[in-house]
């Protein structure tokens, strides 16, 4: 007799459903937030010389801002493709241990191919959600978090690209808060129901006030500070909670 | 450079960190210890992203740590991630034009 999947456990009620629509849903503030940012990352690849076109093609193919920032810059300082392509490899670094931490939670219907699709997808906000909202990261719920983000990753490009100056600058600086807040109502929930998340989050902040204050660690460029302070707090984590349950 | 072949090696090596652990990774990693390990790492990873970040990212650091403020506020109330980043992008925005 086959047994049909759960996608849902029954413990577990803070999780959602993860379902397509459910993932549209929680993508929509990701989508949101990326509109503000890619406008402006739009606005920039202009001035540094790139047609819209090729704005929206970096965008849509990268959905990276730290690392197509960085490809600009190169672009426009006269750079090499090797440059570039370690450059954006080291920016890009910690989307590494994203994938390796989702590949833990991916529901048993996800198969290679779609392991492959998915990949595609992982940008911070996308896995912070994938790895906060659901249970069992499935196939449909995955791309259900990252359409809008797409969307509003490529549509915002191609907006401030085309457009000039239609954000007044207070309200430019207003928007790109947005993304951090969203990883603050992100990190804040668990952390105030669960004793080992908060401990690791308070250790990652004392971390990097450690790397900002340092005589040695402070010279170590913003990239490798946010994957040095993210391992260390998560191993210490891990040593200190051996018997806590896993959420 | 050529701008179209910066954009092609630009994807793929952002495409390529992201696809490998997923390759690599295709079993469950039966180690408590580093499941438990990876369990972690969004929250520290995204911690590590806001702070100091977040006060960078605005024109000054007092509507950032308006913004912050509220943010946190409503993050604790555990409101959705709508209404946190719309409220701190609203408050963050009366900062600006205030100071």
């Amino acid at each position: 007799m086959t047994q049909t999947h759960t996608i849902e456990t029954i413990e577990s009620t803070e999780y959602t459903t993860a379902n397509y629509k459910n993932g549209l849903i929680a993508g929509i503030p990701i989508g949101l937030g990326y509109l503000f940012v890619s406008f402006t990352f739009g606005m920039t690849a202009i001035l540094a010389g790139l047609t819209p076109y090729e704005a929206l093609l970096m965008s849509a193919s990268n959905c990276t801002s730290a690392g197509q920032l960085a490809g600009v810059n190169l672009l426009v300082g006269q750079s090499n493709y090797l440059e570039l392509l370690v450059t954006v490899s080291i920016i890009n670094s910690r989307y590494f241990l994203m994938s390796t931490s989702l590949s833990q939670k991916l529901h048993p219907s996800m198969t290679f191919l779609k392991r492959l699709i998915i990949s595609f997808g992982m940008t911070d906000e996308v896995f912070a959600v994938n790895s906060v909202e659901v249970k069992d990261v499935t196939f449909s719920f995955f791309m259900g978090v990252f359409t809008f983000p797409f969307i509003g990753w490529s549509l915002g490009t191609l907006s401030g690209a085309l457009v000039d100056n239609l954000m007044n600058e207070p309200m430019q600086h207003a928007a790109s808060i947005a993304m951090y807040c969203m990883f603050i109502a992100l990190v804040l929930p668990p952390s105030k129901h669960h004793k080992d998340i908060r401990f690791v989050v308070v250790l990652t902040l004392i971390f990097r006030v450690l790397f900002a204050t340092l005589p040695f660690l402070n010279q170590i460029s913003e990239g490798y500070t946010i994957i040095l302070c993210g391992i260390f707090a998560s191993l210490i984590g891990s040593f200190r909670y051996q018997e806590e349950k896993l959420t | 450079m050529n701008t179209y072949l910066a954009i092609l090696i630009m994807a793929s090596s952002t495409y390529l960190i992201r696809v490998l652990p997923m390759i690599l990774f295709k079993e469950k990693i039966n180690s408590p210890f580093i499941q438990r390990f990876l369990h972690y790492v969004p929250y520290c990873m995204l911690t590590a992203m806001i702070i100091p970040g977040i006060f960078n990212s605005t024109g000054s650091t007092n509507s950032a740590i308006a913004g912050f403020v509220t943010a946190i506020i409503l993050g604790y109330m555990e409101k959705s991630l709508i209404t946190v980043s719309i409220g701190a992008v609203i408050v963050t925005y009366i900062a600006e034009c205030l100071l």
